[in-house]
């Protein structure tokens, strides 16, 4: 081989590099499923309405008999505040609490997310066999900032990747543009732009895929770490069951984007030392 | 500008249209410097040997600098093995370096790299290449420096350097030769091998171009004077009688 980069220190700094990004990514990429998994526990509920004519028994009775249902995590009177902040969200413009009659609304959270056939028609038979008429509503997302942790995670991981990409093109570049003897007696000998850069690129591909490959198996153990140092609970099965398609796509495409970016950049960076090496002054 | 004198002179200066290098009023200066060379005219066949001497400074290295093409001609023309330098394109050029040995009076080196892999590289950049790794060898061989073959580069010593400049510059076997002050350095032992060197490369019909600060010892050709920046044929070579082998 005529350019090689494959250099320990250089090696062993793309490697972390790369291995950093990955970990990152990933754990974004963990954190992103976790946050969209608890978003979706978070809107499997409804709004149950009791109907009129009913006294504050009433509403009371079928909070009970609610929270007695299967499956149901909690059952809670709605208070004027929150039916405020709702109906202000829902509806786009502000909504005072003081303004609102009384709704007889009970808000239902369910433990996993709802059947949406079956749980409205349990939850209504409950009522019924305590007397209390009432109409189901799919309920709203009761945390909505959730939705927007899982956008924040995966523009995480994403920009983290982008940047990791950009920090091996420029290595690759810099690692390029210091082999300027090698490209000077190159140029002297006869060499084409075209076959210097291929050479280059070449070498660039090949470190940093090699790098990048000793880097995925060096996330898959650092990523758990960071996912941990989020507060995430993990143990080794639940890593492995908690690994989405995406992830295995990360793991694998590493390497490649890897060798890709620091092709590109080593060619950049012969590309300035070969014109000004065969510059005819 | 100097005038040929075909029929008294050395083969190196007689008109060819098959000239290996041909300057026409050459002129060449560094960047936006002075004019280091003005109006250099110079014919060199096949097979011929021009020595170029000069005091120091005097712009024997730019002459080499101005064939070997790391240079252009602010005036004038430079031709080689029948390419005007300045009409060709980057690859074109390219494949003319190829042709050229060029061994540099302070040559660079790929320090890290072998001896041999320094040697062996105008082979490995040049597919269609008929040398191989034993003429590599066998050129280190003769120069004394086989068992160097497998050290770095840059572990040598200077005058083994200047050895290993001149093995790669003809190790595949050039069409156009340059030196620049081959012999300085290198060692008494050592002199004879590289005129030797020189002359054989000579015979197989490449145009040698030695700089050198004065007439080197057993090297037959031409000689040139550089003053004041004028290249002019030296006064023994004009009167030199033509050589029957020629």
């Amino acid at each position: 081989m005529l350019v090689s980069f494959l250099r320990p220190g250089l090696f062993i700094s793309l490697a972390i590099l790369i291995a950093a990004g990955l970990a990152v990514a990933l754990g974004a990429s963990g954190l992103g499923a976790r946050a969209a998994s608890e978003a979706a526990k978070a809107t499997s509920g409804y709004t149950v309405r009791v109907l009129p004519p009913a006294s504050e028994d009433a509403l009371a009775k079928a909070v009970t008999a609610l929270a007695a249902a299967p499956g149901v995590r909690t059952a809670q009177p709605m208070d004027a505040a929150r039916a405020a902040q709702l109906l202000t969200r829902w509806g786009g413009r502000p909504i005072n609490a003081a303004d609102l009659p009384p709704l007889r609304l009970i808000e239902v959270r369910l433990f996993e997310a709802g059947d949406g056939v079956r749980t409205p028609a349990l939850l209504t038979e409950r009522l019924r066999t305590a007397g209390i008429a009432a109409e189901i509503y799919d309920a709203g997302p009761a945390d909505p900032g959730r939705p927007a942790a899982v956008r924040l995670a995966t523009i995480a991981g994403a920009g983290v990747c982008a940047a990791l990409l950009l920090a091996l093109y420029f290595a690759a570049a810099a690692a390029a543009r210091s082999e300027r003897i090698r490209v000077t007696l190159w140029a002297d000998l006869g060499a084409t732009r075209a076959a210097t850069l291929a050479a280059f690129g070449r070498a660039g591909a090949e470190i940093a895929f090699l790098a990048g490959a000793a880097a995925v198996i060096l996330a898959l153990v650092a990523a758990p770490g960071v996912r941990m140092a989020a507060g995430e609970t993990i143990s080794f099965t639940s890593m492995i069951a908690s690994l989405s398609s995406w992830d295995v796509f990360i793991a694998l495409a590493a390497p490649l984007l890897a060798a890709t970016a620091a092709a590109l950049g080593a060619r950049a960076g012969a590309a300035g030392a070969f014109d000004g090496a065969d510059r005819l002054g | 500008m100097q005038t040929p004198l075909p029929l008294l002179v050395d083969a190196a200066i007689a008109p060819d249209r098959l000239a290996a290098v041909r300057l026409e009023g050459a002129t060449v200066g560094y960047d936006a410097g002075p004019d280091v060379l003005i109006g250099a005219s110079m014919d060199l066949k096949p097979g011929a040997t021009a020595i170029v001497t000069g005091p120091s400074g005097a712009g024997k290295s730019t002459l080499l600098h101005l064939i070997r093409t790391a240079l252009a001609p602010r005036e004038g023309r430079v031709t080689l093995l029948g390419s005007d330098i300045a009409r060709l394109s980057n690859a074109s050029r390219a494949g003319l370096k190829r042709r050229i040995g060029y061994a540099a009076q302070e040559p660079q080196f790929l320090d890290d790299e072998t001896l041999f892999d320094n040697v062996a590289l105008p082979l490995n950049l040049d597919p269609t290449s008929r040398q191989t790794g034993q003429d590599v060898m066998d050129l280190l061989g003769f120069l004394g420096l086989t068992r160097d073959a497998a050290r770095p580069a840059g572990a040598l010593s200077s005058g083994q350097r200047k050895l290993a400049a001149l093995a790669r510059a003809l190790v595949a076997r050039p069409d156009i030769v340059l030196a620049d002050d081959p012999l300085a350095g290198v060692g008494a032992e050592a002199e004879p091998k590289v005129v030797r060197l020189l002359t054989e490369l000579s015979r197989l019909g490449a145009a040698v171009i030695v700089a050198a600060s004065g007439p080197v010892s057993g090297l037959p050709g031409a000689v040139w004077r550089i003053r004041e920046g004028r290249l002019e044929l030296a006064p023994e070579s004009v009167l030199k009688p033509l050589d029957p082998a020629r």
